[in-house]
């Protein structure tokens, strides 16, 4: 590609100078086999980034990056406290947009035949697709409860075990979140999404484990081969979306003020120190808490559906939580630059936090194989545990990939499926798939996405994170 | 027809014979050519194209929104309009399907002043299709053509 420099087999060098304005060189793990998906739009987002204030060592992109708006998808960088900025768009309209997973007891040949009354039970039991609301009609003293506390608000509510957020990433709660900073349209967005899986990408999948990579750290995590999981994947709804509207116009003032230039208005952001800056970090955090408690609150629905379909006790299923990492968040870390040991606040833009074994943030339970890192693929292919590294600390500010990356628009996979059934097709995969929505499958087909072994053999590879177990989809439930 | 697949929207898609609006995508989402003759037709259009995404808009008429808003740049305007509508599909499930609206200028502050006709989007009858999480200014245009006004709004979904 014009104007980049191929570092090694899976990383491309977008260097200061590409365009005007670069602060640091931009990264982007890509071998050559999935170089060919790159698109100049993305490459071009990568290198806005680098201009953006106070951005430290390298502005980066996963393997699944593709063009977004503001950072690219797969956008990962990290900001110096007292020089740097804090961007909306570099976490995206859907905060804290994550990924949970399941284990349980059960095996694939166990389930099997139950598969489209799990499919059907679960379809009914979590709300989705467009227009969707919740099981929860929330009054806005819940809603800030809710906001404070995250998944714990969910599991004092009786949904789900208090060991569930154990598991979770920052145990289903950032601390700091004011609910006082949230505009009105916001709680009135929310009230009646939590407990609601979305639509697009977003779904929920009983799957089983295919093939087992690392059996050590798989025996740590609870996988088996065979063994049936879940895994949920969605955000903050619309409550997270109404959050970076408002904030979006708040960093477009700001700009102004503080004299910032930007690239793309999307990238509108403000000096970490602000007020605009850290009203949005606590308004984000309320956004994380709410999409922590909105898995949590799926989650107790889909035990309740496996209870009710298998007339199994909690104990005979084990469907507990391996665990539940964010992919769209902005988080302040300590990360070591130049051989220095930096605050910064590290922005995950479709990105996925991957720490090595050792860090303070981690479990017990899993401090001294590292953490396990949650990538969904497309609903035909499979998605991928795997764990964290020393190596992702220190090239991507402990991150890695989160998912499989689109590669065909949303219309070029509908002119794709014409004449099609996705439905029938995922059928004879063996892929049971139920979705509200009017061209939903289509839009999500497999073609539309690099296939996930591409992407994670590229982390694997570079070592930013080691393939743990790969699983694949018996029955999905897509808004 | 397959399951999950539509035509609507691959219709729509070609026939633009009124040129009111035009859509495009980008790998991850989707966006609207808007044009009018004047600004409250511009803003009109984009409305219609912005529900037209979201389902096969039906021409019930049992519920109004007045809708009010300034800012000091047109540009602007035009954003959080579209904002206020997902608002109101995302929040209340409401579809417009006829806009009445003025935009008047006031020293330096544009108003916008709005009646929008439509109905509550029913997940038993309506065609559920795109959900919009907002209105992003990315590549974003408001500009003056010799027909009047044209606008590019890239969706995220």
């Amino acid at each position: 590609m014009e104007g980049l420099k191929r570092l090694d087999k899976n990383r491309l060098l977008v260097p200061k100078g590409y365009i005007s304005g670069m602060r640091v060189d931009g990264i982007i793990y890509v071998d050559e086999n999935l170089e060919k998906y790159l698109e100049k739009d993305a490459i071009r987002q990568v290198a806005n980034v680098a201009t953006l204030p106070g951005i430290v060592k390298a502005s980066i992109a996963m393997p699944d990056i593709h063009t977004g708006y503001g950072f690219a998808i797969g956008g990962v960088a990290g900001f110096d406290l007292d020089e740097g900025v804090i961007s909306p768009g570099g976490v995206g309209y859907d905060i804290n947009c994550g990924v949970r997973i399941l284990r349980s007891n059960l095996t694939k040949e166990e389930i099997e035949k139950y598969i489209p009354e799990l499919v059907t039970t679960i379809y009914y039991n979590v709300p989705s697709g467009v227009g969707s609301s919740g099981k929860l009609k929330l009054s806005q003293q819940q809603e800030k409860a809710l906001l404070k506390k995250g998944a714990l608000w969910a599991v004092e509510e009786g949904f789900g075990e208090r060991e569930d957020l154990l598991y979770t990433e920052s145990a289903g709660h950032l601390e700091g979140a004011d609910p006082s900073i949230i505009s009105d349209k916001a709680y009135e967005r929310g009230k009646a999404q939590q407990g609601t899986l979305g639509s697009g990408n977003h779904f929920l999948e009983i799957q089983y484990v295919e093939e087992v990579y690392d059996e050590d750290i798989a025996k740590k995590l609870g996988v088996f081969q065979n063994q049936v999981t879940v895994m949920i994947h969605t955000g903050s709804r619309g409550f997270g979306h109404q959050v970076c509207t408002d904030f979006i116009e708040i960093m477009h003032k700001a700009i102004k003020k503080y004299k910032i230039e930007i690239y793309d208005m999307e990238l509108a952001c403000a000096p970490v120190n602000s007020s605009e800056a850290q009203d949005y970090l606590s308004a984000m955090k309320a956004s994380a808490n709410y999409a922590w408690a909105n898995r949590q609150c799926i989650t107790h629905w889909t035990r309740e559906a496996f209870m009710k379909v298998l007339g199994m006790s909690p104990k005979e299923l084990g469907l507990s939580l391996i665990y539940d990492v964010a992919h769209n968040i902005a988080k302040i870390e300590d990360h070591l630059v130049n051989g220095e040991k930096k605050r910064l606040i590290v922005h995950r833009k479709g990105a996925t936090r991957a720490f090595p074994p050792n860090h303070t943030e981690l479990p017990d339970k899993y401090r001294d194989i590292g953490q396990p890192v949650i990538i969904p693929g497309d609903m035909g292919r499979a998605s991928y545990i795997l764990i964290g590294t020393e190596r992702a600390m220190t090239e991507t500010f402990g991150s890695t990939c989160h998912g499989a990356g689109r590669v065909l628009s949303r219309h070029q996979a509908i002119k794709r499926a014409k004449g099609r059934s996705i439905k029938k097709e995922m059928e004879a995969k063996g892929i049971l798939v139920m979705s509200a929505g009017r061209e939903t499958l289509a839009e999500e087909m497999s073609e539309a996405y690099k296939d996930i072994t591409d992407v994670v053999d590229v982390v694997h590879s570079a070592g930013i994170s080691r393939k743990v177990a790969r699983l694949r989809p018996l029955g999905v439930v897509k808004g | 027809m397959p399951e999950g697949i539509g035509e609507s929207q691959m219709v729509r898609l070609k026939n633009q014979d009124g040129r009111k609006y035009n859509f495009f995508d980008t790998t991850g989402d989707i966006g609207i050519y808007v044009y009018g003759k004047d600004l409250a037709e511009l803003f009109a259009n984009a409305g219609e194209a912005l529900f037209s995404l979201i389902t096969k808009v039906r021409r019930k008429k049992d519920e109004n929104k007045e809708i009010k808003l300034f800012s000091d740049s047109l540009e602007n305007l035009l954003i959080i309009w579209l904002n206020e509508l997902i608002f109101n599909f995302d929040t209340y499930g409401f579809i417009g399907n006829s806009f009445n609206l003025k935009i008047t200028k006031k020293k330096d502050i544009f108003n916008l002043n709005s009646s929008v006709t439509g109905y509550i989007f029913d997940r038993e009858k309506d065609e559920m299709g795109l959900l919009i999480k907002a209105a992003t200014y990315h590549n974003f245009y408001l500009k003056e053509t010799n027909d009047g006004y044209e606008a590019r709004i890239l969706f995220d979904i």
